[in-house]
């Protein structure tokens, strides 16, 4: 019988996986963290490991060059659970010897299963006898109301862990420990959300995880923006908690977004920015090509520059705001100027929120997906189905495109 | 309280950090997407940058204090989306002679973000492979003669 070690952090999903894999006839080992997963492996040697990157006291990526120094020459399968926004984490997983690589947002158990046979050359085994488990469909989806239903019982109670670390990281911004447990927390939403097929949520909270891990490394990156984003994001979580039944969430694979910008280079980073997290996004370079573009199609968000030449961003939103369609839509406006006086303004102006250049892209993607999911401007009805929109951003967009 | 006034008001006057790398290459680097583009993003960024420049330098001499505005506001923009964090700063200076009685110290903050410019393009010229120093600062010395 195969034996499978398992290092995953969150309970939940990791006795989901032991249950399933067990069920399927091999032998499950479960390990908490980096450190208990080396013990684990030195203890009773796994023949394929199955470890989340984002694990507690050593990460993944350590832990798999652990392992491959302890095992030698022997032939060992890694897989490996990652966040679909850590392309950095990723690239260090296969260097250090990773076999697959599965982003936990667009993985269901059934693949998971799967990647593990194809891995150790086995068909499916019968299960253990008296095992209640039931068998796995190709795509895991059989078991997917199941979990979405804990999913939710068990979703206040995360949000109520992130409470304390907001509110550190209000009073102190740049408190490690804090930002450690958001990051740790969202990690458990993305995760659980992923596994419920609660897909959109799943996304908005992995790019969370990486803005929260992107800040947790790098504290300097932090400022009163990048709470305020991230506090953002976590209210979008309490709606959802809140009324789960009645909330439908967005789907930003199917919503647009308008830049305007007279900047070629902004223009630039703002389209990779929300690229990043799959918005679809037309560029524009000055308002009256904006209104050009908002009468051709609609749109779910607007990120405009204030200061344009020809016309600025404020004359923009006083039209919007004075058109059915648009009166409603989320319009974050971008500014070279930091200052509490330009983001005062950028309010009474109209504007939904505000980020100054530069931004961080991380930043901006969970910003977008924030007001994008929310839906603050919603027209569903009026929105037509992505293909007969077309103008889904291609490298040759000039507009977006910079050389 | 002047020594609090005194202070503050130094803090504000943008500095020239002759020692710091003139470009934020984790900014730069993200604006580029990966290093291969960083010489192409470089050098579009020059290109613009210098061209802008040179109108600069002729609404200045010009008093024209709207076309100093704008065109110093242009240039801080891209400065700061490619992490030229020391050149958007004096940029901003100039972007606050909003009227032609400001315009008086602009030739002196000029002449210092063309230094900055300078450093910005030895930097590119030592740092990645295919950006064209010389010629980029040519273009402005140009206009001054």
């Amino acid at each position: 019988m195969k034996r499978i070690l398992i290092i995953e952090d969150d309970r939940f999903i990791a006795d989901m996986y032991q249950a399933k894999l067990h069920a399927e006839g091999f032998l499950v080992d479960v390990a908490s963290n980096g450190r208990s997963g080396l013990k684990q492996f030195d203890l009773n040697q796994p023949d394929l490991v199955l470890v989340d990157l984002m694990l507690p006291e050593i990460n993944g990526v350590d832990v798999i060059r652990s392992m491959h120094a302890r095992a030698g020459n022997r032939e060992l399968p890694i897989i490996v659970f990652s966040n679909a926004y850590l392309g950095g984490m990723v690239q260090q997983a296969w260097e250090a010897g990773a076999s697959q690589v599965l982003t936990k947002a667009n993985c269901k158990p059934g693949q998971v299963l799967q990647a593990v046979k194809d891995a150790l050359h086995v068909s499916s085994s019968p299960p253990p006898p008296g095992t209640a488990v039931d068998r796995p469909t190709e795509s895991g989806a059989a078991f997917i109301p199941e979990i979405s239903g804990l999913f939710f019982r068990n979703f206040p109670q995360m949000l109520v862990t992130l409470r304390q670390p907001m509110s550190v990281l209000g009073k102190s911004p740049q408190d490690a420990s804090a930002l450690q447990a958001l990051c740790r927390t969202v990690h458990s939403i993305a995760a659980n959300a992923c596994l419920a097929g609660i897909d959109p949520l799943a996304q908005m909270a992995t790019a969370l995880e990486s803005l929260l891990k992107l800040l947790w490394e790098k504290p300097e990156r932090v400022t009163p923006s990048t709470v305020r984003s991230v506090g953002q994001a976590i209210k979008l979580f309490e709606d959802i908690a809140a009324s789960p039944n009645d909330r439908v969430l967005k789907d930003p694979s199917t919503a647009r977004v308008l830049v305007v910008d007279d900047d070629e280079f902004a223009r630039h980073a703002v389209c990779s920015a929300l690229e990043i997290v799959n918005l679809t996004v037309i560029c524009a370079d000055s308002p009256a090509n904006a209104l050009e573009e908002l009468e051709q199609g609609h749109f779910d968000l607007i990120i405009s520059d204030i200061e344009m030449p020809t016309a600025d961003g404020y004359s923009l939103c006083t039209i919007l705001r004075g058109v059915p369609t648009y009166e409603k839509i989320p319009i974050i406006f971008l500014s070279q100027h930091a200052d509490s006086d330009h983001r005062k303004e950028s309010f009474v102006r109209g504007g939904n929120d505000f980020i100054s250049k530069p931004f961080l892209y991380m930043e901006l993607a969970v910003k977008a997906l924030s007001f994008v999911m929310h839906g603050t401007g919603d027209n569903r009805e009026t929105v037509t189905p992505l293909a007969s929109q077309g103008r889904r951003r291609q490298p040759a967009d000039a507009n977006c495109q910079i050389a | 309280m002047i020594a609090k006034q005194h202070i503050a008001s130094a803090a504000e006057q943008p500095r020239e950090p002759q020692n710091s790398s003139p470009v934020d290459m984790e900014i730069f680097l993200e604006i580029a997407g990966n290093e291969e583009r960083m010489p192409e993003m470089a050098q579009r960024y020059s290109e613009q940058a210098r061209e802008h420049l040179v109108k600069l330098q002729k609404a200045i001499t010009a008093g024209i204090a709207a076309d100093v505005k704008s065109l110093a506001h242009k240039v801080a923009g891209s400065s700061a989306m490619c992490g030229m964090n020391a050149m958007a700063v004096l940029l901003h200076e100039l972007e606050r002679m909003r009227h032609e009685r400001q315009l008086a110290d602009a030739a002196r903050v000029f002449a210092r973000v063309e230094r900055e410019f300078a450093r910005i393009e030895a930097f590119f010229a030592n740092n990645l492979e295919t950006t064209n120093a010389p010629a980029a600062l040519a273009g402005i010395e140009e206009t001054k003669s």
